[in-house]
């Protein structure tokens, strides 16, 4: 019964043999445009986890996610979705990724009916019964055309053509915006099922990063093409501290540590390495920030030193 | 089988057009009806003529309803970029197969109802259906090279004009040939047995082009951001 249960927490931690199985592996992954480019890319995402990809508009998310995907062709650098490069074979590739992009993605005059018969004839692992019992759940007619559907109502249909087939990445991207609270919380636990058995993962783009708060292992934040943080999510919230205070308490060698300074009616914020906490005297007042609170500093931090 | 899903996406988004098809065969058989109209053999190639102009002019439509948006969907089917440009060229042949298909059943029309059919309408038949293939791979290869980077309104341009062409051009030598046969004709008919030989060889000439602007097709994608 132990080793049951070793084996099983093991299987849930994305390991085997004690190894870590990596589920999507990224290595130096870049893309040149004319007027932006992401560069150098790295990363690993183990079985059963979710990561949370983070940074502003325009910071290379979508970008990123559409090379893992190969929607976009890579300048430089390779993709391994459980151990399959794509331009080694495409199709097996493809067949174990599901993509919900925030944008609907199925043609307009398309039907529900039509979708299941295509997603029948492409996807080998596609399942008709989960499908149909995924639209009974949440009420989808099969009749219906789908630009007729809600906003909430299109999210549920491209989850419900990913879920009817067993693949082992979900990429989102930006998917759950302009959803209602009730649609995001569903679609949030519907990420934590989907990984639930250990052999799974999900990378998670999004601006609402209290639902990374909720569920991500990881954090991976990018700032103009490159990588500015990548860790664990239970490690970056402990590596720093919020500080708040008055700007004239601030020595210089604090004011050198502080990351991303943000002045207010109150004096200022700004995040610091907990491992220089021994510079924070009693006039500041320090706790433990959100993922929110971590972003916005180093872009403020990163936009400062840019001279924006 | 892949190739043939990608058709068949093709065909449901554009489902609508296909009902014009039998509609403008109706519309074209009712017009050349007209027993004042035209003479003898010329109304029983128009419509197979005609069902050919239609397919040139359908063909592209799946360039133009492509939105940017279901590249999460299409481009995420698994599936090679020889699937996909094999699928969209399966469709412009399916489509012009259904279309000569109905111009077939016109011209049978015709010839039931007494217009003759002539191994001169025979060869003139081949070589606008070989025509009708050229022109569809050459906008094909023009769609896959340029269409993202072009308006929608000019491509709509780009999509009827060469159908047009060909439907004016054809027309104007039928009439040259049956309508006012001036010595043409004569000629014509002392070669007519050649003439079917040489409708055939531009089909098939037509098809070598047809596949292999779809290999060029898809190696200019293969290579190229979606």
């Amino acid at each position: 019964m132990a080793e049951w249960v070793r084996r099983f927490a093991a299987c849930a931690m994305g390991e085997r043999n004690g190894q870590v199985m990596e589920l999507l592996e990224v290595r130096n992954l870049s893309k040149y445009y004319k007027e932006f480019r992401l560069e150098n890319i790295s990363f690993t995402l183990p079985q059963g986890y979710i990561m949370g990809y983070v940074g502003q508009n325009g910071a290379g998310k979508s970008t990123t996610l559409n090379l893992i995907t190969d929607i976009c062709k890579c300048s430089e650098g390779e993709v391994y979705v459980d151990g399959i490069a794509c331009d080694k074979d495409a199709v097996d590739y493809k067949e174990r990724i599901g993509y919900i992009g925030d944008e609907f993605y199925y043609p307009p005059n398309f039907t529900v009916k039509n979708i299941r018969g295509v997603l029948k004839s492409f996807y080998k692992t596609f399942s008709e019964e989960k499908f149909s019992e995924l639209l009974q759940k949440w009420k989808l007619s099969e009749k219906m055309k789908v630009k007729d559907f809600s906003r909430g109502m299109k999210v549920k249909l491209m989850f419900a053509s990913v879920l009817a087939r067993d693949t082992r990445l979900l990429v989102l991207d930006e998917a759950t915006n302009g959803l209602d609270p009730v649609v995001r919380a569903e679609v949030l636990d519907l990420l934590q099922e989907y990984i639930a058995d250990g052999s799974r993962s999900v990378i998670f783009s999004t601006h609402i990063l209290s639902d990374l708060e909720q569920i991500a292992d990881y954090i991976y934040f990018i700032h103009d093409g490159r990588t500015v943080l990548y860790d664990t999510k239970d490690e970056l919230l402990d590596s720093y501290l919020l500080v708040k205070g008055e700007r004239r308490a601030l020595s210089s060698q604090l004011q050198g540590e502080l990351i991303g300074i943000i002045d207010n009616a109150y004096g200022f914020e700004a995040i610091l390495p907990s491992d220089r906490a021994e510079l924070l005297t009693k006039e500041f007042h320090f706790e433990k920030p959100n993922i929110d609170e971590i972003v916005i500093h180093y872009i403020k931090d990163l936009e400062t030193k840019k001279g924006v | 089988m892949r190739a043939l899903g990608f058709t068949k996406i093709d065909f449901i988004k554009t489902r609508q057009q296909l009902l014009f098809i039998p509609v403008y065969l109706i519309f074209v058989s009712f017009i050349m009806g007209n027993p004042k109209s035209q003479a003898d053999t010329f109304n029983t190639v128009t419509v197979f003529l005609y069902m050919v102009f239609i397919t040139i002019v359908f063909s592209t439509t799946p360039f133009g309803t492509c939105q940017r948006q279901e590249n999460g969907f299409l481009l995420l089917l698994p599936a090679t970029t020889w699937d996909r440009v094999l699928g969209r060229f399966l469709y412009g042949l399916s489509l012009m197969a259904i279309a000569v298909a109905c111009g077939i059943v016109g011209a049978v029309y015709y010839r039931m109802a007494g217009y003759g059919f002539s191994g001169i309408d025979m060869s003139v038949c081949l070589i606008g259906f070989a025509v009708g293939i050229v022109i569809m791979a050459v906008e094909y290869v023009f769609m896959y090279l340029f269409g993202e980077k072009w308006g929608q309104n000019l491509l709509a341009i780009i999509r009827i004009i060469p159908g047009m062409s060909f439907f004016f051009a054809t027309m104007n030598v039928s009439k040259e040939i049956f309508v006012e046969p001036d010595g043409m004709q004569q000629i014509i008919e002392n070669i007519s047995g050649k003439l079917v030989v040489a409708g055939w060889i531009s089909v098939a000439v037509a098809v070598a082009i047809f596949v292999g602007a779809m290999i060029l097709c898809a190696k200019v994608t293969q290579k190229r951001d979606n």
